[in-house]
């Protein structure tokens, strides 16, 4: 019993920590610490996975979302000019209060439904305790749990057997996805030199609201 | 008996904090030897020449000395808690990552396991994951220093890791491919028994190593902290034991690509007509097999020490069109050939 | 180490031949912009560009074309199939399910209809989109537009959530860039970031609706979920607080998606601001493809929760959707009647008509006839896509001729052009729903079936609604009059009014025209087929599941061909 209690423990330290992490998201006003609040939060969604024994994932969401998303948010951030925050970056007055209840209502829902989820028939609680199966072979274990041993200990191979057979055309998908957002966004941010052709621009030809990206962030 | 394995882990881990920084230090030396020697000078010769000893031999001692002595200071208009945290995220992501490097064999019937973290199945990856947050040190001094040149080197230095990322998980993939697993003591396995990774993976060794110098950014890719333009770019505001540690994390940092070129392309603990098979495990097979990958390591370390004194920097646009232009394609085509040869191999040969 | 995947049927890659050419033929474009077009003066790059996107999208209609030869010879004529392609392959398209890709793609007549209708559109659409200058990124453009297509095609297709979400996502992404394609005006940008900022709030709400219903039910695939769910034992979302907020979340996303009310606000600014081309899309492709998945997730997956007590106002969604759908045909209406702006009056014109969808919604999941009343929706749904697209392209030659879009630009267009003037009117009165044009049928179809009921035990009262719709109706008609009034009795500027139409224009109105007639006189054949293909649409099982979920009942939850997740099990009581 004593695993299952460090576990809770551990778990509700994690995710008590995510909370933090994603209020300061939200509340800051400075807008590279709201994003390194965001890193912290994956980090604990990231650790939330090891809980569960998926470590691959784990190490993707590190690389993917704090590596890779979050590396460029601060990058986009740290660009623009104004990161301190201003009165237009937080909901406005009027609209505060009904999204403050709308939030926590939804919130109290969530928290009161799961609490007593009425599942399926068949299915199983979402209340009761269950524990989990051995990673360690045993006799006569059903054949579920087999299963799951092979995806916890290969979990790279399995997802990527998945990818590749179930959702073959969701994960091309994804990829003409990503493809397309590139196109569109390269195409929207690409700025047509009018008349620059023969000269390169000079810093006076510039126009005197162009973003300047240096060193003006934290003044 | 949990007891025994985590004092046997927690031994482990001092050991190897205990060792690198050790070594660490005097890779400094060796650095400032083989520069010497790279511009026809002679380089420290005095510490230690009290007590006899050659070749400034005591000279990190007094270079650590001298990080720890000196003033810290923290200018008053930098963002304080990002400023004291950058160093420590540098050092730390730097550190974390030699959880799964192997120093040696590792294995059921092994007289140790020369891995903190052994049998983690996706030891490659974790690795990647963790090199992928040594950037938020870099970034974090650049912008919570409040300083154009600081802000400049950050800003680069994000730019440059994301860039030189890409190519450095893809070219590792063909020889993921090959081995079939995320895991560096079977791709060392697999290496002792067909060939060396740059034997079957030229063109990926070339790859990861050139993406390794821009991770670490070591020259010809150190435009975070070109000296010349950027005063020192990053961390041009920090000062004794916090600017220590950003060099510690550049030195452990090279450190641990050097493993990860070892391990992934130059056979690990392999050599060949030695006999020595993963099953091996006598003591003397053992201490082989250790000292096989450390000498390894130091001629890789070797190696990218003299590249910093042989190739001039980069220009910024030059680097990220290396980047994307040339390294990322050819990374594509890689893997690309690679597949099409394991599967070609799996179906008609066996 | 051995490779144990799920043995896949690389044929199945032939089935979405539409989908994987419009990706292909997007690159096509993007790649000849670049190389060849890009020096040539803006208006025969326009027409190169738009000629060469429309020869894709003419091979994509093609290939969907023969698929849906193969897919009704194969229900029809089992043994010619054989002779004409084979045997083994004959046996893979005569396959009863349906399904591809291990049951997460739909595929057969179906699917085959819905893309040969989105292959139409498109191609009318893109046709639009090469009558004025609105843009200097041509190739991305026209790419974005076609791989929104596959997005749309994919979407129709899903079986299954993850693959539904992936699909919606890409359709929806291409479409928030696009709409900010037309650099030159301010409020073109702020349509795309509005439209990206609305969406990606109501996309992230979305997929935690998602993943409630997955835990709810441990599967992702529509028909498992209504499998698990319908398996009894709750009375439907009585107390099922979760259930409730998922469907709530869910509804959240849909709402968004087809623009409903009180989830339209971004429709009106962001069908103005776009471009004429892309609004025509964003009101016709997404819309259809969007109540195509709505109709398939609330229909099939969640269809025991739609009124498990037989009461409208009882624990499942019936009574939410019907609010839903009372609310938007409403307010979409007085809203539209105040609009000066034609591409404003559109956009409130089609939230009104996302709220007589959402009537049929409601009827198909009380109405008698089962799946089959779906049918009544995809016919009105055709409908109004074909009307709005030519409706669209009126709008596109008001931003051609007159750099602007209100109402009163179309002044005088019955002297200058009144053939067109007259289609014009033709879709107007189609869209009003005037018989003998087919928006009337369809309206029809949609009330009928909502007052379709069984004997009085089970009877759930929809008559107010279908009043309310009617009702509706008659207060369209006012709006849609004044863009008749405009052209009829008015008298055009002397200059500066709207030139000749070319063919770009001339084709969508005349095509949109031509459809909306045909399918008014002659209603019963697209009805029909619309009748046929709502029963494959929102019963496909995969062959297996059945064996699976009913020889285990505890294991329930792992209603999938073959389950590599697992569920723990119940509680060791």
């Amino acid at each position: 019993m004593g695993e299952v209690v460090v576990a809770r423990i551990l778990f509700l330290a994690i995710a008590a920590l995510g909370l933090l992490a994603a209020l300061g998201t939200v509340l800051s006003r400075n807008l590279v610490h709201a994003a390194l609040h965001l890193v912290g939060f994956f980090f604990c969604v990231a650790c939330l996975f090891v809980m569960l024994e998926a470590e691959f994932l784990a190490a993707v969401q590190v690389l993917i979302y704090i590596g890779a998303v979050a590396i460029l948010l601060m990058f986009g951030i740290m660009l623009t000019r104004n990161t301190r925050g201003d009165d237009a970056t937080s909901l406005s007055g009027p609209w505060r209060l009904p999204g403050l209840v709308a939030g926590l209502c939804l919130f109290g829902a969530l928290v009161f439904g799961i609490n007593n989820a009425v599942s399926p028939s068949g299915a199983s609680p979402w209340a009761g305790e269950a524990a989990r199966p051995s990673l360690v072979e045993r006799e006569g274990e059903p054949a579920w749990a087999a299963e799951r041993r092979r995806a916890v200990e290969d979990m790279g191979r399995v997802v990527g057997e998945e990818f590749l057979t179930r959702y073959a055309m969701a994960f091309e998908l994804a990829g003409l996805l990503l493809t397309a957002a590139l196109v569109g966004a390269v195409a929207l941010a690409h700025r047509d030199e009018v008349g620059a052709a023969e000269l390169p621009p000079t810093v006076e030809a510039l126009p005197a609201d162009s973003a300047e990206p240096v060193g003006t962030a934290a003044s | 008996m949990t007891l025994w394995v985590l004092i046997g882990i927690v031994i482990k881990i001092l050991m190897i904090v205990g060792i690198t920084q050790g070594t660490v230090a005097y890779l400094i030396l060796v650095e400032r030897k083989i520069a010497a020697y790279a511009q026809d000078r002679i380089g420290p010769n005095r510490c230690g020449a009290q007590f006899g000893l050659p070749a400034a031999l005591l000279q990190p001692l007094a270079d650590g000395a001298k990080m720890l002595l000196k003033e810290d200071v923290v200018p008053k208009y930098v963002t304080k808690p990002l400023y004291i945290l950058a160093p420590w995220i540098a050092i730390v992501t730097a550190m974390i990552g030699f959880a799964v490097v192997p120093f040696g064999p590792v294995g059921p019937n092994q007289l140790i396991d020369f891995q903190i973290a052994p049998n983690v199945d996706m030891g490659l990856l974790y690795v990647l994951a963790v090199g992928s947050l040594a950037v938020y040190g870099v970034i974090l001094a650049g912008w919570a220093s409040n300083n154009k040149y600081a802000f400049i080197g950050g800003l680069r230095s994000s730019a440059q890791l994301i860039s030189y990322e890409l190519p450095l998980g893809m070219s590792i993939l063909g020889m993921l491919l090959l081995a079939g697993s995320l895991d560096m003591n079977q791709v060392i396995a697999w290496q002792s028994q067909n060939a060396w990774g740059v034997l079957v993976q030229p063109l990926g060794f070339i790859l990861f190593f050139t993406s390794a110098f821009a991770e670490t950014n070591r020259l010809p890719f150190d435009l975070p902290e070109s000296e010349q333009e950027l005063v020192g770019g990053f961390h041009t505001e920090y000062s004794a034991m916090k600017f220590g540690m950003f060099f510690l994390g550049e030195y452990l940092h090279i450190i641990t690509v050097s493993f990860i070129t070892v391990i992934l392309f130059w056979g690990g603990w392999h050599l060949p007509f030695l006999g020595l098979t993963p099953e091996s495990s006598g003591l003397i097979d053992t201490l082989l097999k250790v000292g096989i990958i450390t000498g390894k390591v130091f001629l890789a370390i070797l190696f990218i020490m003299w590249i910093r004194w042989t190739l001039p920097r980069f220009r910024y646009d030059q680097l990220m069109d290396l980047a994307w232009k040339s390294m990322i394609p050819l990374a594509l085509i890689n893997l690309v050939a690679t597949a099409g040869i394991v599967q070609l191999v799996r179906t008609y040969w066996n | 180490m051995p490779v144990n995947a799920l043995p896949m049927d690389l044929r199945d890659f032939l089935r979405v031949a539409p989908a994987v050419l419009l990706s292909a033929w997007g690159l096509v474009v993007v790649a000849a912009d670049l190389a060849r077009y890009r020096r040539r003066d803006a208006e025969s790059r326009r027409l190169a560009v738009g000629r060469l996107t429309l020869i894709g999208v003419g091979l994509a209609l093609a290939s969907a074309v023969a698929l849906f030869g193969i897919d009704s010879l194969a229900q029809s004529d089992a043994p010619r199939l054989d002779r004409l392609l084979g045997e083994s392959f004959a046996s893979y398209f005569s396959r009863p399910d349906g399904l591809i890709f291990f049951g997460t793609l739909a595929s057969g007549l179906p699917t085959d209809v819905l893309n040969v209708l989105f292959l139409t559109l498109l191609g009318l659409v893109v046709w639009t989109s090469t009558a004025y200058a609105f843009t200097d990124d041509l190739g991305e453009y026209f790419a974005l537009l076609l791989w929104a297509t596959v997005g749309m095609m994919l979407l129709a297709a899903s079986e299954e959530l993850a693959t539904l979400f992936i699909a919606l996502e890409t359709m929806t992404i291409c479409l928030y860039l696009a709409s900010a394609f037309e650099k030159s005006k301010p409020r073109s940008a702020e349509a795309g970031l509005k439209y990206f900022i609305y969406g990606s709030v109501s996309s992230a709400l979305f997929l935690y609706g998602l993943s409630f219903v997955y835990g709810l039910t441990g599967t992702t695939y529509f028909d498992a979920i209504g499998r698990v769910l319908g398996r009894g034992g709750h009375e439907g979302l009585a107390g099922n607080l979760v259930g409730g907020a998922a469907l709530l979340l869910m509804l959240v996303g849909f709402g968004f998606k087809v623009a409903a009310v009180p989830f339209h606000m971004w429709a009106p600014d962001v069908y103005e601001g776009a471009p004429a081309p892309v609004s025509a899309w964003i009101a016709t492709g997404s819309k259809v493809a969007s109540f195509v998945v709505m109709l398939k997730v609330f229909l099939h997956a969640l269809g025991p929760w739609s009124n498990p007590s037989n009461e409208l106002m009882g624990p499942g969604w019936l009574g939410v959707v019907v609010v839903l759908a009372a609310a938007t045909m409403t307010y979409g209406n007085l809203a539209a009647l105040a609009q000066r702006n034609y591409k404003r009056m559109l956009a409130y014109s089609s939230i009104a008509h996302a709220g007589y969808i959402l009537v049929g919604v409601a009827a198909a999941s009380v109405s008698t006839a089962g799946p089959e009343a779906a049918g009544a929706v995809l016919y009105y749904l055709v409908v109004y896509a074909f009307a709005n697209v030519g409706a669209f392209a009126v709008a596109a030659w008001l931003a051609r001729d007159r750099d602007g879009d209100a109402i009163a630009d179309l002044d005088g267009l019955a002297r200058t052009s009144p053939a067109l003037a007259v289609c014009i009117v033709v879709l107007m009165l189609s869209l009003i729903g005037v018989p003998p044009f087919a928006g009337f049928f369809g309206k029809l179809a949609i009330f009928m079936e909502a007052l379709r009921q069984g004997p009085s035990g089970t009877r759930i009262v929809l008559a107010w609604l279908v009043a309310l719709g009617l009702f509706n109706s008659v207060v369209s008609a006012f709006y849609y009059v004044r863009v008749l009034k405009a052209m009829y009795l008015r008298e055009a500027p002397s200059v500066g009014g709207l030139q000749r139409a070319k063919s770009a224009i001339a084709v969508p109105i005349v095509v949109a025209t031509v459809v909306v007639t045909a399918c008014g006189i002659v209603p019963s054949p697209l009805m029909d087929l619309m009748r046929a293909i709502a029963r494959p649409m929102l019963t496909a099982t995969t062959l297996d599941a059945t064996a699976v979920t009913d020889a285990t009942p505890a294991a329930g939850a792992t209603a999938r061909p073959r389950p590599v997740a697992w569920t723990t099990p119940s509680r060791p009581e």
